[in-house]
């Protein structure tokens, strides 16, 4: 028995296919259109989508991100800030001076002012110390004995002349 | 025809306003402090010229205002501290002009304040400027975190009267052995103690950086052993 595809089918004696469905096409009654959209349910209109919400609900999210922004910012900028932060090196100035009332340091870590740095003592082996913490780099400075008298540190290597008829030490950290 | 008042007026005014600002904005406090000690007449004159010259040039004038207040609290006379001002300023503006025309220091030519201040510092102790000249001319061996510990040692040696060729020697190995700060700093105080010992120059050459005819990677071991062991 001979298959026949529908596609193949030969319709030649019955004429032209678009011709036929033209021809039984019937047009719709009149306002047929009107009286069906006249059944459909109103729905409300979709408001157009904005970038920026309206109103202030969107306030307390808004101001939770800033939050968390800032947040976020700060902790990562912490670490930075540690990073960031030059050493500082722990050094001790000794003096032996057993008959002095008082012992102060001035130098570029005092920004040579005097009244920053008074070294403690007289321990009972007649030494004054005192402990600074500064960043690396190099420091220039010197002793001020009873708030008179200029004395380098004989701990130190380097002294300098100061230009003023004394001596500096130098320390390099 | 009628512009030209107005010009010369602009002129004028402009002229004041740009003359006036570095005297309101940097050189008042001195004038204050200058004041206070009565100072006054040529020193007063050669204190704020120095003053004038360093931020003139864009430079921050508290390394002044640091050495006047040492001179202060000494009770320096005016015309030692006129000279001392007088120096600094120009170690000030001598490094900056070091810096500035070499590309291999600093960060390719930038001031970075802290090694500005300590070249100066060094010129100031009397380092001859061609030992950093030389040094620091060929950018692809500086590395901007070690340049201010060379300067450093290097002013250091030269304060404990190590002649000025055998500190750039002394520069020249640190620099190929690539130490690092404190290494270039205990090296140097190495040389000093040695020194002090009264070993000569070539001897702690030697016994610094070992064979001086290895290679930098072969020396730099010896030196860091060297250092190692102190």
């Amino acid at each position: 028995m001979k298959q026949v595809n529908p596609i193949e089918r030969d319709d030649s004696s019955r004429g032209d296919p678009l011709e036929i469905l033209s021809n039984i096409r019937q047009a719709a009654p009149d306002g047929f259109t009107q009286r069906v959209m006249n059944r459909l349910p109103e729905m409300p209109a979709t408001p157009r989508a904005v970038w920026w919400p309206s109103g202030w609900g969107w306030a307390a999210p808004a101001l939770t991100g800033s939050l968390a922004a800032l947040l976020l910012v700060w902790l990562l900028g912490a670490p930075a800030q540690i990073e960031t932060d030059p050493a500082r090196i722990t050094v001790t100035f000794e003096l032996h001076a057993p008959d002095v009332n008082q012992v102060e340091i001035v130098g570029d870590f005092t920004g040579w002012q005097v009244g920053q740095i008074v070294l403690e003592g007289p321990d009972p082996t007649g030494h004054w110390t005192t402990r600074l913490e500064l960043p690396a780099g190099r420091y220039e400075y010197t002793f001020l004995i009873d708030g008179e008298t200029w004395m380098p540190d004989p701990n130190a290597v380097i002294r300098r002349p100061d230009g003023f008829g004394h001596m500096n030490s130098v320390i390099h950290l | 025809m009628k512009l030209i008042p107005y010009k010369l007026l602009y002129g004028f005014l402009t002229t004041t306003a740009l003359g006036w600002i570095p005297l309101s904005s940097a050189e008042s406090p001195v004038h204050h402090m200058l004041s206070e000690r009565e100072i006054t007449g040529h020193d007063a004159k050669r204190i704020l010229q120095a003053f004038e010259n360093v931020s003139g040039q864009g430079l921050c004038a508290e390394p002044l205002r640091e050495r006047l207040r040492e001179g202060f609290l000494k009770d320096a006379n005016s015309e030692a501290l006129a000279t001392a001002i007088e120096k600094r300023a120009s170690s000030l503006l001598d490094a900056q002009s070091i810096i500035g025309s070499r590309p291999g220091i600093g960060r390719g030519g930038e001031m970075v304040p802290g090694l500005h201040r300590t070249l100066a510092r060094a010129l100031e102790s009397g380092l001859p400027p061609d030992i950093f000249l030389d040094l620091f001319a060929d950018p692809e061996r500086v590395v901007a975190y070690r340049e201010q510990a060379l300067i450093e040692a290097a002013e250091m040696l030269f304060l404990s009267e190590v002649d000025p060729e055998d500190i750039k020697r002394f520069m020249h190995e640190a620099l190929d052995r690539q130490l690092r700060r404190m290494e270039i700093l205990r090296a140097a105080q190495f040389w000093i103690r040695q020194q002090a010992e009264g070993i000569s120059a070539a001897g702690i050459h030697s016994r610094l950086w070992g064979n001086p005819h290895a290679t930098p990677v072969q020396g730099g071991g010896m030196g860091r052993r060297m250092l190692d062991q102190q």
